[in-house]
């Protein structure tokens, strides 16, 4: 297999705009990868994969009541018009004027970035294609923010309702209050003002979120990710032509995937813990460790983006991925956010930075790439040599882990 | 050509029966309904007992805060739960508060599905349970439904 960098990234700034469609989102963030990268042209471009939650079918407007409706069916679609379509990544490549081998969407709702990113990986290391071009984006009102087959979820379909369970029994089982995990909201707030492209830009006390609304009995709206509109865009690159396009290639050393089933009853388990990271984490690291004949183990993981959907998330996942003991995940993000330490979610994860579905995993890594190349002003890491993205689906039914490094 | 287990099965549900689906060839229940099992591949069938209950404990539940009823759900003022029954079919279904006024429900809390349907409004699966008290419940738990563990 060939080893593949990434070469460009280009982001559009996350935002509540409902006035924009799904195709502008990703060119603006393709515009923005040339610009990052003047080394690559639109002829350079062999495949193109776009990223999106609901499949290319999104809407990119309110409805006229001012809610963001989740259903577009009969007469909406023609209220929409051609704003919601398929085939959204050749009429991306064509939009940018790039005339690929390949271009096809991915879907895999929340985690549709990084999942993307490793289809593209694949192209590029099993020789396929030279240069690929991965773009996600989403629109705020995407129908990609619920996962409507699943019926066990009854009404409750919603993504708050998955997470308020979690909570209950994360607090239940770890002796752990709502001011607790108030600090993870807090910090990704505080990190957010730094990221110029983020969704918020307000820092909020912990008391702020402590007395945001309750959503329900477990969850404020500020323990909460936000779905916006924003874009992301990547250039993943063989290491045999790297030289030409970059002089500061960050290399994907190690890939992990798992997903333990689509409906969120059916993986919930105890609520204790997210399976399907514990083995994207571990097969991430146990193939970077092959690629970069290292020693590599998570604690020598020194930059982070983790998916952050809700508060419980963070520590959550910080033990599923070994960064923390069980129990002890909530203790991390505490210590991190009295000591102002950028480890985890340096942009602001979900939380501060705001969740466009399809563009959230290729934000992560873009955010993870600029760490390690020390290009992450007021919130740099200092001199990170690895790096990790996580990012989820759907309750954690599924989870992708990329391991980075310089 | 085999039969068409979803149709039937929310057919049932819209007249308020949730009948269990469960492989011809190894037993097991299959959850959500579809044609075949996830284990044999087995063709699967729904079966119902008007006489027996069904019957299930709480994994975790929380309390609505808000009015959800623009996103069509109508239990606006009560608890949702994650309920488990024979150990094999977990739904996410209300329970309201005055049906739980006598002892908050919590992990392990005993249930019954009190009635089920389908939404109107967008073709949602509906559950409604509620609390059953000890002794009722003690024929009805003898088939395995242990407690979940915390």
């Amino acid at each position: 297999m060939r080893r593949v960098c990434i070469a460009g990234c280009g982001i559009a700034p996350f935002t509540r705009s409902s006035d924009q469609s799904l195709e502008s989102v990703l060119l603006h963030s393709v515009k923005n990868l040339f610009v990052d990268n003047p080394r690559c042209t639109q002829k350079d471009v062999d495949a193109v994969l776009v990223a999106n939650a609901a499949g290319g079918y999104n809407k990119a407007s309110t409805l006229n009541d001012g809610t963001a409706s989740v259903h577009l069916q009969g007469d909406d679609s023609k209220k929409y018009g051609k704003r919601g379509s398929g085939y959204m990544a050749p009429i991306l490549a064509e939009l940018a004027g790039i005339r690929p081998k390949t271009a096809h969407t991915v879907e895999s709702l929340c985690s549709s970035g990084s999942n993307a990113i490793v289809s593209g990986y694949a192209y590029v290391a099993s020789g396929l294609a030279d240069v690929v071009l991965i773009s996600g984006a989403e629109t705020y009102g995407s129908l990609g923010r619920i996962l409507w087959w699943d019926d066990s979820r009854g009404q409750f379909k919603h993504p708050v309702f998955w997470a308020s369970l979690f909570t209950s029994r994360y607090k239940r089982a770890h002796g752990i209050s709502n001011s607790d995990l108030a600090v993870v909201p807090a910090r990704a707030f505080a990190n957010a003002r730094f990221n110029p492209d983020a969704l918020s830009r307000k820092s909020h006390t912990i008391q702020d979120i402590i007395e945001s609304k309750n959503i329900t009995g477990d969850l404020r709206v500020l323990d909460c990710s936000r779905p916006c509109t924003g874009g992301a865009s990547i250039l993943l690159v063989s290491d045999e032509i790297s030289a030409a396009y970059t002089d500061t290639p960050v290399w994907i050393t190690g890939i992990g995937q798992k997903t333990t089933s689509a409906g969120f009853a059916k993986s919930a388990g105890n609520l204790t813990s997210i399976e399907s990271t514990v083995h994207a984490s571990r097969d991430a690291l146990h193939m970077a460790r092959r690629r970069s004949r290292s020693s590599l183990e998570i604690s020598d993981v020194d930059v982070a983006e983790i998916h952050d959907a809700f508060s419980v998330c963070e520590p959550m996942i910080l033990e599923a991925l070994g960064m923390a003991q069980p129990g002890r995940g909530i203790q991390i993000s505490k210590q991190m956010y009295e000591t102002d330490d950028y480890a985890v979610n340096p942009r602001g994860g979900l939380i501060g930075s705001g969740h466009p579905l399809g563009a959230t995993g290729i934000a992560q890594t873009i955010e993870v790439a600029r760490q390690l190349l020390s290009e992450s002003r007021c919130r740099q890491v200092k001199d990170p040599q690895a790096g990790l993205v996580h990012n989820m689906s759907a309750a954690g039914t599924s989870s992708t882990v990329l391991v980075m490094q310089r | 050509m085999s039969k068409n287990i979803v149709s039937e099965f929310e057919a049932a549900l819209h007249h308020g029966l949730f009948k269990i689906p469960r492989c011809n060839t190894c037993r097991k229940i299959v959850w959500p309904p579809i044609e075949f099992c996830d284990a044999c591949l087995g063709t699967v069938s729904l079966e119902h007992d008007p006489q027996v209950r069904i019957c299930g404990r709480i994994i975790e539940c929380s309390e609505s805060r808000q009015d959800f009823a623009r996103h069509g759900i109508n239990n606006t003022a009560g608890f949702f739960c994650l309920v488990e029954i024979k150990q094999a079919i977990r739904i996410m279904a209300s329970l309201s508060k005055t049906a739980a006024a006598s002892r908050l429900p919590g992990p392990g809390s005993r249930v019954i599905l009190k009635s089920c349907g389908i939404n109107p409004a967008d073709s949602s699966y509906v559950f409604d349970v509620e609390m059953c008290d000890q002794e009722d419940a003690l024929d009805d738990f003898k088939d395995g439904d242990d407690p979940p563990s915390a």
